[in-house]
């Protein structure tokens, strides 16, 4: 396996040192660019999903800029880290409007975006979620909105699938012990309970966390047919490599999180069976995606991390397209006011990875893709809608 | 003319002050920058804890590495009284302090029984128990702690901007600094150091060196507590990732990277691990390299922090006010004539250490204004002898009576209470203090004014210390180093050393000044000059036990001497008596006097 | 969920699982033990052996027992700069317990960055699976990892143990732990006894990052989380026992292992921090009673 590490990381420093420089490259040029804030962890353990997610929008800014830009103005993607660490959020928000003065920003992570909110209602500034599906999300203040669907739309698809189809009734969750995992576990007991399953285990564990036997054990004891575990890429496959080694057979399902090539890279035949949630749609669906994951293959050597969420990163720009050429037209500058007028104003907005978008006031619900591991390829399982 | 309160703040002091006032009412004006407005604040309640934790570790020599937890504890309080009790922040903010001080009160209590790397664990483990539980409970928010916290309100009505907040920490963080600086300068603050340079000479002064841990640890979490407070209402969010022990361990490096137990240090430390990362924001990864590599050169090239190192340079030195001349007082002489001068008897003396007897049966009576010699060949008891009188052991059975009362079994810091202190084989002085201020903690039982006075410098308390210092400046004359006053009590020659021992035990107005091998590594013109101090101490009418193996220097001072052997008294009487008694010779030499000798 | 064999299960990973902590636990003691050092570079080392066995068996191809070897070297050779270049600066300026401390955590902090520059920050595991083969004993799961734990914790303690008991060099640790100056006077050089502890901590730091490194994911700043561990199971062991320590970090781990019957999993650190708070405090070995040196002379 070859390590992208470096170049990519040198690519991200010397692009972000370039965005930072970029007003001053730019004033050669004719029109002042467009910057687009995006707080994603950079460094840390989330880095692998979070620096793939800026790629993702900056391949996205390239391709706007050259078919013309935004209102004729080239785009520019501003990316500062916040670690997925609610302080380093806080303190990249501040920075995007402090210093840089940005009427809205892009951010994820749902610990992230709950410790932002405060900030961007304060000063009335447009957080827009990209990637966090904590369903508290949707009630954090005038202006935090969300482009991407909150758990309460995958997860109760999925526990209501995995009874009504997949005729499970003892299901087991087990859970991250932060703001990923409290709320979207508890949606998956509420809707696997209406739909007349059980929930025979319910367990948190520490984010830190590196050995399960014991919670695996008293899951084990409780005799479940479902195992849901709600993580992240640090903990989620150790989770599931504890419970093959243990003897546990049970069929695992998860969220958008473990759709990622590395994930049957570490768990090889134990990956079988493995149920995850999409949100975008997938090759299949999409003629767009195939030249685009070929593109991103050249480019940084490796397969995306995490596509489904990739796909939405780089529909951001183009949603922040329609809302500032929204406002171009009726010739309204944009703050942060007027942008979360613009986009609820335009409410539907057509997008080239994802599809369409409705923006429902503070949600947005968009078609569930099950997949699922066979013979060690994630292939399609359900559409859900 | 003295002011009532900061009453010796000089008029550089005021000045000082006043810059200070300015520059932190200018800065955000000047900078006009929301975000670094926001770094200022943080800068501006981080060093309020590091001025805290380094009254612990700079001045008292404690170390703790968990203060984050100190730091939350103030932070959620003030956060859920605010969010979930409706409290305002002017109610919220000294109720969160309190609870601080308190909790490091309650931590403080046991854990400062344990010492050094013992001490440090405890407050580590500390500091994982509330980070943990903030994490874990729900009433702390669980994992997500506590959102929209609101700010402090103006009385009309409206919330504070970030200027108005800058000016808020800012100017408490002046005024925690002008404290600190008051207790710095006086009783207190030396007290701490001396702690520092030796607790168990600290115990024979009279200072009850527990308490006075504990204060130093009350107050750096008083000070952990306040920042804080500040913390949780800058940003409207706090949850437990904040206080982990790499905050503990950031606020540590501050301190001591500055400079730990100076008066700016902080600062300097404060400075600059919060304004590197935001200087340095824009070189991502080679932020680190360098914000570590600081740290680390800093550390190994500069042990005593930045303005520890700066005030070595004799340039800087040149540049510090040169304190004034003091005028002595000798009536410090003539009150140790005047003083009490009771019979003090040891009666019927044990201690055994498991199955070996110490001391067995002793009995001396020290009859008052003399100087009463103790001899004995190694291992006969005499340490054990002295020790037991000053307190730092228990007697086994029997007593020590002074005047009649029953003192046996008081801590050393009841002993010197009842007016017993001593001197140290090997020399216990406080190393970091001056010469005179080393003499000063020796006058603790003899001060009046106490930590509230000195916190805010009364005129009353600064006229005790003035008065106090001519004293000691005569103690110093007494013993013959007057002119080595401001000088560090680490430099003076061994002899010289000494006899700032006994002037500082003399400080006490003992009623019996023991004295444990003065002559130890003593130099011939030295020995000369201490013979010639005992004389004149006995002249002043202070009774002393003088412990010693110079056989010339104990037979020539001594009135009465008494002999130990397998911690029996053995003979007793003057000098001749003494040196003529058979057994004396046969527990020194091993067997009757035959021209036999040991090695 | 007092089934025997669920309880032996619970035993056995427990154990298994405790055992890379057990071996950095018994290289920090003992590093403790000899120096007289809290060492917080520890876990900067931790990462040099994990990324030198990661590049080695990821980026170069090499096999595992090269790998294995050159992380030892590279260890080594950190550890003794370290010593050399560090601590006997430190040693001989007299400076203070806290210096110590700061400076071997922020010299950690500081090879880490350096890592985190080379190696990026995803999670890396050394061998692409986390999966070993797993056989059923009496009903209890073992796999091949559980036994290699186990063997090379046992293992190892046994060869430090007839080490120190049997050899020259492991009978001058003991001297020099006890009293450097002493040790001196009898030609036991204290600073090579120093270089000989860096290179068995090294040892048995290779071995647990191995062990943690196959097993799971590991992010540069992985490691200074694991040696707070090693301090936990230091401080109950007691300063100065390095099997102590290792056995109380078995202990420690079989304690929060079982405690899942009873306490709901988010309590659990919570319970041994408590644990250790408590313990510091009841043994108190900090009060030091002045020594009472009493000179036996014989026949009297």
């Amino acid at each position: 396996m070859t390590n992208i590490v470096l170049p990519r990381r040198q690519l991200l420093a010397a692009t972000a040192l370039t965005a930072l420089a970029a007003p001053a490259i730019v004033r050669a040029q004719s029109k002042e660019p467009i910057r687009l804030g995006t707080a994603m962890p950079l460094t840390g353990s989330q880095a692998g999903y979070g620096a793939d997610f800026v790629t993702g929008m900056r391949m996205a800014a390239k391709d706007v800029t050259e078919a013309g830009g935004i209102a004729g103005r080239p785009v520019e993607i501003l990316a500062l880290d916040t670690q997925a660490d609610p302080q380093l959020g806080i303190n990249a928000v501040n920075r995007f409007i402090g210093v840089e003065k940005l009427p809205m920003y892009f951010v994820a992570w749902s610990p992230v975006v709950k410790a932002v909110a405060p900030i961007s209602n304060r000063e009335k500034v447009l957080a827009i979620n990209t990637g966090a599906n904590a369903p508290e999300i949707a009630h954090l203040g005038d202006y935090v909105y969300t482009a991407f669907p909150l758990a309460d739309v995958d997860i109760s698809k999925l526990a209501t699938y995995s009874v009504k189809t997949l005729g499970k009734k003892r299901a087991a969750v087990l859970y991250i012990n932060n703001d990923t995992g409290i709320d979207a576990a508890k949606i998956y007991r509420e809707f696997f309970t209406a739909a007349g399953g059980q929930i025979v285990a319910f367990e948190a564990y520490d984010p830190k966390a590196t050995e399960f036997t014991g919670m695996l054990l008293k899951t084990r004891a409780a005799n479940p047919d479902m195992v849901h575990i709600h993580g992240l890429l640090t903990d989620v496959p150790q989770v599931i490599a504890q419970m093959r080694q243990l003897g546990m057979t049970q069929r695992v399902s998860t969220y958008s999180v473990a759709y990622n090539p590395k994930i049957l890279e570490q768990l090889g035949a134990a990956a079988e069976g493995l149920i995850v949630t999409s949100l975008a749609p997938g090759v299949a669906e999409n003629p767009r995606l195939t030249p685009f994951i070929e593109r991103w293959k050249k480019e940084a050597g490796r397969a995306p991390n995490g596509l489904p969420y990739i796909q939405y990163q780089y529909d951001m720009v183009l949603m922040a397209k329609a809302m500032y050429e929204y406002l171009d037209k009726k010739g309204i500058a944009a703050t942060g006011e007027s942008l979360r007028e613009a986009l609820l104003a335009v409410k539907t907005f057509e997008l080239p990875m994802t599809g369409q978008m409705v923006v429902d006031g503070h949600r947005v619900d968009k078609p569930v893709y099950l997949l699922t591991v066979e013979k060690g390829q994630f292939v399609p399982l359900a559409t859900l809608s | 003319m003295r002011l009532p309160l900061l009453a010796a703040t000089g008029p550089m002091g005021w000045l000082g002050i006043v810059a200070a006032a300015l520059t932190v009412y200018a800065l955000p004006l000047v900078l006009d920058d929301a975000f670094f407005i926001l770094v200022m604040q943080s800068l501006a309640y981080l060093y309020i804890v590091a001025i805290g934790i380094d009254i612990l570790v700079g001045w008292t020599g404690q170390i703790s590495i968990g203060h984050a937890g100190l730091y939350a504890v103030g932070a959620y309080t003030s956060a859920l009284l605010t969010t979930k009790a409706g409290f305002s922040f002017w109610a919220s903010a000294p109720l969160g302090v309190v609870a601080a001080g308190i909790a490091g009160g309650l931590l403080a209590l046991p854990s400062l029984r344990a010492k050094g790397p013992y001490l440090a664990m405890v407050t580590l483990a500390f500091g994982f128990m509330v980070e943990v539980t903030a994490n874990r409970w729900d009433f702390t928010g669980g994992p997500m702690g506590i959102m929209s916290i609101p700010g402090p309100r103006l009385p009309s009505g409206e919330e504070m901007d970030g200027t108005e907040y800058f000016w808020l920490i800012g100017g408490t963080a002046i005024v925690v600094q002008v404290l600190t600086a008051n207790l710095y300068r006086s009783r207190i603050g030396r007290t701490l150091f001396a702690l520092q340079g030796s607790e168990v000479a600290a115990e024979t002064v009279g200072i009850n060196v527990y308490a006075w841990k504990v204060l130093a640890f009350v107050l750096s979490s008083v000070c952990a507590g306040l920042g804080g407070v500040f913390f949780a209402h800058q940003n409207g969010f706090i949850n437990s990732d904040t206080f982990v022990f790499g905050l503990s361990v950031q606020l540590l490096t501050s301190a001591l990277m500055g400079g730990s137990g100076t008066l700016f240090g902080p600062l300097v430390g404060s400075v600059i691990l919060n304004l590197l990362p935001t200087i340095f924001a824009h070189l991502h990864e080679y932020q680190l390299y360098i914000y570590g590599g600081i740290i680390l050169v800093t550390i190994v090239f500069m042990p005593r922090g930045i303005v520890g190192s700066l005030l070595q340079l004799n340039v800087v030195r040149g540049l510090l006010p040169k304190p004034a001349a003091i005028a002595p007082d000798p009536s410090v002489i003539a009150e140790l004539r005047e003083g009490a001068r009771p019979t003090v008897t040891v009666r019927d003396l044990s201690k055994h250490f498991g199955g070996i007897r110490a001391l067995n049966n002793v009995d001396i009576s020290i009859k008052p204004g003399t100087v009463h010699g103790l001899i004995g060949p190694n291992g006969s008891g005499k340490s054990t002898f002295v020790n037991v009188v000053t307190g730092i052991y228990k007697p086994t059975s029997g007593e020590v009576e002074v005047a009649g009362k029953q003192v046996g079994g008081s801590s050393p810091h009841g002993m010197a209470r009842s007016g017993i202190t001593r001197t140290f084989q090997s020399i216990r002085l406080f190393g970091d203090l001056s010469v005179l201020n080393n003499v000063m903690v020796g006058f603790h039982l003899q001060l009046r004014y106490g930590f509230l006075s000195h916190l805010f410098q009364t005129a009353g308390a600064v006229a005790e210390e003035e008065r106090y210092r001519r004293r000691a400046m005569a103690l110093l004359e007494f013993v013959g180093i007057a002119d080595r006053a401001e000088d560090l009590a680490q430099n003076l020659s061994y002899g010289e050393q000494r006899r700032l021992e006994i002037a500082r035990g003399l400080a006490t107005k003992p009623k019996l000044l023991l004295l444990d091998e003065p002559a130890a590594g003593v130099n011939p013109t030295e020995l000369h000059y201490l013979a010639d101090v005992i004389g004149r101490i006995k002249a002043a009418g202070v009774t002393q036990v003088v412990i010693e193996h110079h056989m010339e220097l104990i037979m020539g001072i001594s009135d009465t001497i008494s002999v130990l052997d397998f911690g029996q008294k053995i003979a007793e009487g003057t000098a001749t008596e003494v040196r003529a008694n058979p057994k004396v010779i046969e527990a020194y030499l091993g067997a009757p006097a035959e021209g036999e000798t040991h090695g | 969920m007092y089934d025997p064999i669920i309880l032996a299960q619970i035993f056995w990973t427990g154990l298994a699982s405790a055992s890379p902590h057990v071996l950095m636990t018994v290289g920090f003691a003992l590093t403790l033990k000899v120096t007289g050092l809290w060492n917080f570079a520890q876990a900067g080392f931790m990462a040099v052996a994990f990324y030198t066995m990661y590049m080695a068996l990821n980026w170069l191809g090499l096999p595992i027992a090269v790998a294995v070897l050159l992380a030892i070297g590279t260890t080594v050779a950190a550890s003794l700069a370290t010593e050399a270049y560090g601590l006997q600066v430190l040693r001989e300026r007299q400076s203070g317990n806290l210096t110590f401390f700061i400076f071997t955590l922020i010299l950690s902090e500081f090879l880490i960055y350096v890592i985190t520059l080379i190696f990026g920050t995803e999670p890396q595991t050394l061998f692409k699976s986390i999966l070993s083969p797993v056989q059923i004993i009496g009903g209890v799961a073992v796999s091949d990892w559980d036994m290699l734990g186990v063997g090379l914790m046992i293992g190892g303690m046994f060869a430090l143990w007839l080490f120190m008991t049997f050899t020259r060099d492991g009978q001058f640790l003991t001297a020099v732990a006890d009293n450097a100056k002493l040790a001196e006077l009898y030609g036991i050089s204290a600073r090579r006894s120093y270089r000989v502890t860096a290179v068995i901590a090294s040892l048995f730091i290779v071995a647990s990052m191995y062990l943690i490194g196959s097993h799971g994911g590991i992010v540069p700043n992985t490691p200074l989380e694991l040696v707070l561990s090693a301090v936990l199971g230091t401080l109950l062991g007691g300063i100065g026992r390095v099997f102590a320590a290792g056995a109380a970090s078995i202990f420690l781990a079989l304690i929060q292992s079982f405690s899942i019957l009873f306490l709901a999993s988010r309590w659990q650190n919570l319970l041994l921090y408590g644990f250790l708070f408590v313990a510091i405090l009841l043994f108190p070995r900090g009060v030091r009673l002045p020594k009472f040196r009493f000179a036996l002379l014989a026949g009297r």
